[in-house]
């Protein structure tokens, strides 16, 4: 028996072994392990600013791992007690990350540091913050404009250097971008051509139904690229969350924006608008429907040039502000970003808060930013930054993210649950032609529910 | 025990020791914690909370949970039938003697070979309503307007159906050594005898292949409930959750709203109806199984 014990021990003494991480070294400096999750050429970026710092000081190096899958990963590696000692994830799991105790808090490193809010742009500020406190170090901000095809807009008829403003403008900019075929004739009308021709909405859909026109372009589809199902409210004025307690999906504004998206389908016929968009490309691809010119106006992020030069470099396209209902309200965007978190549990928290710190410096900022051709977060920028940006319209983006207006994803920490909510939601109301008044009423209370047994977790734990 | 036969307990349990340890660390010890973590409220960063039956309550409350139980069972029921009516057909055709008879026969093995998420994305494409290839013949055949499989709530499901009758190659296999395991007397009396082809099926062929087809039946049962792979990488649960199954929605619980206990409840759940109904089928299978041993 004193065999199988000692085997018993071995293989326990091993698995403890093992599952601690030591504080590493290289060359008589201090690893800080780093997972990232960009690879190309936005890793590429990233590895630069990192290769800066290494060159910079003899105390430190930091190892940059790129990883797929990171937020699973990093659940698993936090909790088992070996998480890296910096992680890149996005603004969206700071709350969840902060609320479940999964990351370190930055607050009084920041102080330290001498870094504060006024270093940054007010909103990406808030971005870092969660209950009060700094959880997170923006690196590459992101803002969400709407993009518009100039050759599109031409040859509809329209200016190609003015886009909608407001909703109203956008309905009648769609309706005169979307091209409907005869597939006998070989004969195309625009949406727009067939309300005038046949006196009517209801009269062209119907038109459109008994001639069985296929879609060949659309001017403007809220469910491309649909990957923000849940912000459309905010256009009309309305929010999804009022900090700290309140889910507010059955806001009168999100109703309405809801009862907005659905008139899209119902005029452009449910069966075409759906054969139409399968036949899309995936995003990172030639035939993304916007770049393949498939679709004339989309909400997407300042990365998109990005994919423009790569997939269609010769396109001529513009970016401004989402059109919202009423004016007062234009020039607001849907602002998020990718953020350094260092975990719970991280061995090397002083370290990894170093390279934080190296990071905010203005050069090194604009360094990665420049290279992911996306703005700087910090208030200020050198002379040069936007001058030799090679996105043409990043000054648009950044004056996205000013706006008194600019939103971001609610900020709480059952996030990932209330959005499978609201995207189902979107689905019943989109897919299923739902009544959006009671989809939304029913959608509302189950995220409630989470939401108030979540914060009184919190209040018994005293982390509010 | 005395020492010979001591030293040979030893040696077998050293053989088998990293299985030994791979049960216990990877199985057993999961297995055991899950059942006291689905009494708790635990996001794996802290400490577990005991919260008594909470779990379970909300469980039934949810009513996500009984849209995946629904659509899983939905899932099972269709599947299971449609999956033993092609798997048998197609082994009692590729049991025939007819010419380039193995080509068939591994023609119909191969899908079984291709990685699950290949197979996902591949299915991605041949269910697209714009240039998918089903919706291509659908049109050749007459179909004015195939529905869009995946972007349809009404369809999602039948889809992922479909998709699951294309991997049937295991089974096909199994049923294959089955079928040439009847002996050939047998089926050569019931020749003289003037049976019909049916006949030979549902009197012969069916009786004596029955533990086979108890087996498949049941493995089927036991994998369709944990459907995951599919789904997740095809839909993510949509649209409108018509393609959220139990196991996708207990990972999304797990790993995306970290809420362990309640994903150990809804473990332990799955786990008490497979089994549930694994001993419904073994107690059937007493009566209707014929085992000639």
């Amino acid at each position: 028996m004193r065999i199988i014990k000692l085997i018993i021990l071995v293989f326990l003494t091993g698995s403890i072994v093992s599952c601690s991480r030591k504080i590493e070294y290289r060359e008589g400096r201090i690893v800080v392990s780093y997972w990232e999750k960009w690879t190309g050429f936005e890793k590429e970026a990233m590895q630069k600013v990192v290769d800066k710092f290494n060159d910079s000081q003899d105390m430190i190096y930091v190892d940059m791992l790129p990883v797929s899958a990171i937020d699973q990963k990093l659940i698993v590696a936090t909790a088992s007690g070996v998480p890296p000692d910096l992680a890149g994830v996005w603004t969206k799991t700071v709350p969840t990350l902060a609320d479940k105790g999964a990351i370190t808090d930055l607050t009084e490193f920041c102080r330290e540091a001498g870094i504060g809010q006024d270093d940054f742009i007010p909103f990406i500020w808030e971005l870092i913050t969660h209950r009060g406190r700094v959880w997170a170090m923006m690196t590459t901000p992101a803002t969400i404009g709407f993009y518009w095809n100039k050759r599109l807009f031409r040859e509809a008829g329209l200016d190609p250097n003015k886009p909608p403003k407001t909703i109203d403008e956008l309905d009648v900019y769609s309706d005169k971008l979307t091209v409907f075929e005869h597939k006998e004739t070989g004969k195309r009308y625009t949406y727009y051509e067939l309300v005038q021709k046949l006196g009517g909405q209801e009269e062209a859909t119907e038109y459109i139904k008994l001639n069985n026109l296929p879609m060949i372009q659309a001017g403007f589809l809220p469910s491309e690229p649909g990957w923000w199902p849940w912000l459309w409210g905010y256009f009309f004025g309305g929010t999804m969350f009022e900090a700290p307690d309140k889910i507010t999906a059955n806001q009168k504004e999100n109703i309405e924006a809801y009862k907005w998206i659905q008139t899209y389908i119902k005029k452009y016929g449910e069966y075409n608008v759906k054969k139409f968009s399968s036949g899309f490309g995936s995003f990172s691809s030639p035939q993304n429907a916007f770049l393949s010119g498939k679709i004339a106006m989309e909400l997407q992020g300042v990365w998109l040039y990005n994919f423009i030069d790569k997939y269609s470099p010769g396109m001529q396209w513009g970016a401004a502000a989402m059109p919202t209902k009423d004016k007062e309200h234009y020039g607001m965007a849907m602002c998020e970003g990718d953020v350094l978190i260092i975990p719970q549990g991280a061995k090397c928290v002083k370290e990894a808060f170093e390279f934080i710190k190296f990071l905010t410096k203005p050069e090194n900022m604009e360094l990665l930013c420049s290279e992911q051709r996306k703005f700087s977060p910090l208030s200020e920028v050198t002379p040069g930054f936007y001058s030799q940006h090679k996105h043409p319209y990043i000054r648009v983006f950044r004056k996205l993210a000013e706006n008194k207006y600019t939103f971001s994803f609610p900020r709480t920490g059952i996030w990932t649950e209330y959005n499978r909510d609201l995207t189902e939601a979107y689905h019943r109301i989109w897919l299923g032609g739902e009544n959006p008044e009671k989809v939304l009423n029913e959608i509302g209370e189950k995220p409630q529910e989470i939401l108030n047994l979540e914060l009184e977790i919190l209040r018994k734990r005293g982390k509010i | 025990m005395n020492k010979s036969e001591r030293n040979n307990l030893i040696k077998g349990l050293l053989f088998i020791s990293p299985w030994i340890i791979g049960f216990v660390t990877f199985v057993l010890y999961p297995f055991l914690s899950s059942i006291y973590y689905s009494f708790c409220h635990f996001n794996v960063f802290e400490p577990p909370q005991w919260i008594g039956f909470a779990n379970y309550i909300n469980l039934f409350k949810d009513k996500v949970f009984w849209i995946s139980l629904y659509n899983t069972f939905f899932y099972v029921i269709i599947f299971i039938p449609l999956s033993f009516i092609v798997s048998m057909t197609l082994a009692l055709l590729l049991n025939t003697k007819v010419k380039g008879l193995s080509f068939y026969r591994i023609i119909f093995y191969i899908p079984t070979l291709v990685p699950m998420v290949a197979l996902s994305i591949l299915w991605l494409w041949m269910f697209n309503g714009e240039y998918g290839i089903l919706n291509h013949f659908l049109i050749k055949m007459g179909v004015p307007k195939p529905p869009n499989w995946l972007a349809d709530p009404r369809y999602a499901k039948p889809a992922i159906i479909i998709m699951g009758l294309w991997t049937l190659g295991q089974a096909i296999i199994i049923y294959l050594a089955g079928l040439q395991d009847v002996p050939r007397s047998l089926l050569e009396s019931a020749d003289i005898d003037g049976a019909k082809w049916y006949h030979k099926i549902f009197h012969i062929i069916m009786p004596l292949i029955s533990p086979v087809i108890f087996f498949n039946i049941l493995m089927s049962v036991i994998i369709s409930f944990q459907l995951f792979a599919q789904p997740f990488i095809m839909t993510g649960g949509g649209p409108g959750r018509s393609t959220t199954f139990y196991l996708l929605y207990l990972y999304q619980k797990a790993f995306e709203d970290f809420r362990m206990g309640y994903a150990s409840s809804m473990a332990w759940i799955l786990f008490i109806i497979i089994l549930v109904l694994t001993l419904f089928s073994i107690k059937i299978s007493k009566k209707k199984v014929y085992y000639g041993g």
